[in-house]
């Protein structure tokens, strides 16, 4: 009896062991690997202000930039609770992207590919700022870079 | 009369609290993504004059970065624009700009994009009036 009892729970240890290395060898999703939403977050101001210096990127911005210098921030809040909830959703964060598709919000824009570039250029700086690695922002910028049909030229 | 007006009194009353349940219903139908947990920002851009011929944009960058409040920060020598969002609770527009002048000894202007026509599509609700509802909705949310 005691020799069945010891035999099952070295049974149950190995078997709970093993379970516990799957768990452990499960990879993390990128949303965990850049940091969850305060990361993100911190990424997506920077970019936005990158985006509002950027030259290139005035004529795309006007309506966001105009608002702001009079004191209304709905267009900058709208634009970066899409942009937290997009990046979050694309990374496999708990984010659920609520906004228009990509080729509805930029309708009538006629985005060129010099601005998307500077667009990718300035999303680039915001995660090397916050050290964010080759890696990561490849994958990120793969996903994001699938949507550049859906944007520019629309 | 009187009955009238109890009576008017009573279905307001019925009606602003069927609004009030179905309004919470509706808010609760989902969780709040998680933009409804982060903190609101405000943003600041100037036009520093003279930015071209700085050589330490990183720095000034840097220091502004540091203030009480600043979430992000970027100075573009090319275009002479300083943009900065912050947490209005805890800064404001003046005292950032006023830092930018006094640390860059520049003349710093509020950035002008007047002239510039917009294009895209815009909506005919003001945004503020569905982002006040969407703020609405939020508070009510209780998952």
């Amino acid at each position: 009896m005691k020799k069945a009892f010891l035999s099952v729970s070295v049974a149950l240890v190995f078997i709970m062991s093993s379970c516990k290395k799957e768990e452990e060898a499960a990879p993390k999703s990128l949303y965990d690997r850049l940091g969850g939403v305060s990361a993100i977050s911190a990424v997506v101001d920077q970019f936005i202000t990158n985006v509002a210096a950027d030259p290139n990127m005035v004529r795309t911005f006007t309506p966001l930039l105009q608002e702001v210098q009079k004191g209304n921030t709905a267009r900058l809040t709208a634009l970066r609770n899409n942009l937290i909830d997009q990046i979050g959703q694309a990374s496999g964060g708990p984010q659920k992207y609520t906004g228009k598709d990509m080729v509805t919000a930029h309708k009538g824009m006629k985005i060129t590919d010099t601005e998307f570039n500077s667009l990718v250029n300035d999303l680039v700086a915001a995660l090397n700022k916050f050290n964010v690695p080759a890696t990561e922002q490849n994958e990120l910028l793969g996903v994001l870079g699938g949507l550049k049909g859906q944007i520019v030229g629309q | 009369m009187k009955k009238g007006l109890i009576k008017f009194a009573k279905i307001s009353l019925y009606s602003f609290a069927l609004l009030f349940i179905a309004l919470v219903v509706y808010a609760n139908l989902e969780p709040a993504p998680m933009h409804a947990h982060v903190k609101p920002i405000d943003m600041t851009i100037v036009k520093v004059s003279g930015l071209q011929k700085t050589t330490n944009a990183t720095s000034i960058q840097s220091k502004i970065s540091e203030l009480p409040g600043v979430t992000a920060c970027t100075v573009n020598p090319t275009s002479e624009l300083v943009s900065v969002t912050f947490d209005p609770d805890q800064t404001d527009a003046a005292k950032i700009n006023s830092f930018v002048g006094k640390y860059t000894e520049k003349s710093v202007s509020k950035a002008s994009f007047a002239g510039i026509e917009a294009s895209g599509p815009q909506c005919p609700v003001p945004l503020s009036y569905i982002m006040a509802f969407e703020r609405m909705k939020y508070a009510l949310c209780f998952r």
